[in-house]
């Protein structure tokens, strides 16, 4: 069964999308729109995860948008998955190198994250492989032989 | 009289197709800064690539439609879903002191930035005072 993560500001942000029809009228909007969570999840932020499975493995992919590898850190114990990283603020603020840039609106989130994904089942750790592409990262855990399903074949005496 | 039906059931067509249309898209996380010269869009857009990405300006108004790829549940089932799949799309109206013919636009790594230039007229400027 798909479990789904409830997301409070979710329709916050689907409330504001009227506001978005004017790039003059502007307004700070606070980190209630950030996604931040308390108490289950360690660090700044939390980034979005799907978890998948077939027959030979479980699959995962994470949003994360701007963000250079070697600042994510995956690592997996058994059925234990954890993702950490930081997302930086760009150290640049001024996006051209120019003085005097001064934000309009932030809805971007930044700092670290802490994720542990608790895995059905045990996995093969040793062959586990993760790849970031156009800022979403794609894990993928295959499950050990003795927890695949197997074929039993019928054989008439 | 055939040529009439046939224009009457293919813009039938066209209302259906309308009504058809998906309409459930993920609005991105957008932060707007500027400066005198200019104003930049950073918007995190992430699974999509620069082929999957379209930015179009049409009568005042910046639109921007990405699209990624999504799960695909027949080969696949889901354990545990947070992101939403689907296609990101967010509509931006440009007043006129922006100027939409000199768009730049780059995307790395999932973000988008675009920087749209202020036009001359609308660029603060220092007024010399002179002395008699």
């Amino acid at each position: 069964m798909a479990v789904q993560r409830y997301d409070p500001f979710d329709l916050f942000d689907r409330m504001s999308g009227a506001l978005d029809r004017d790039l003059s009228d502007w307004f700070y909007l606070p980190d209630l729109m950030a996604e931040r969570t308390s108490g289950v999840f360690e660090g700044d932020w939390s980034p979005k995860l799907d978890l998948y499975e077939d027959n030979e493995a479980y699959f995962i992919k994470m949003d994360l948008p701007g963000i250079v590898s070697r600042d994510i850190d995956v690592s997996v114990t058994n059925d234990v998955l954890t993702i950490k990283g930081e997302k930086k603020e760009p150290t640049k603020e001024d996006p051209q190198g120019k003085k005097g840039w001064e934000y309009g609106r932030r809805e971007r989130v930044y700092g670290f994250f802490h994720r542990t994904v608790p895995l059905p089942l045990p996995v093969e750790g040793a062959h586990v492989d993760a790849k970031l592409k156009d800022g979403v990262l794609y894990i993928t855990l295959p499950k050990r032989e003795e927890i695949k399903p197997k074929k039993i074949s019928v054989s008439v005496s | 009289m055939a040529d009439k039906k046939e224009l009457e059931k293919s813009k039938r067509d066209e209302v259906l197709r309308k009504d058809e249309r998906p309409e459930r898209y993920i609005r991105p996380r957008t932060s707007i800064q500027e400066n005198s010269d200019s104003v930049v869009l950073v918007m995190d857009l992430p699974g999509v690539s620069k082929d999957n990405l379209d930015i179009q300006f049409n009568r005042g108004e910046l639109t921007i439609i990405g699209h990624r790829e999504s799960w695909d549940r027949n080969k696949m089932k889901p354990c545990y879903c947070e992101r939403t799949d689907g296609s990101y799309r967010r509509v931006f109206s440009l007043d006129n002191t922006l100027d939409p013919g000199k768009i730049d636009a780059k995307l790395t790594q999932g973000v988008l930035e675009l920087v749209i230039p202020k036009v001359e007229a609308a660029k603060p400027r220092k007024i010399e005072i002179k002395t008699a």
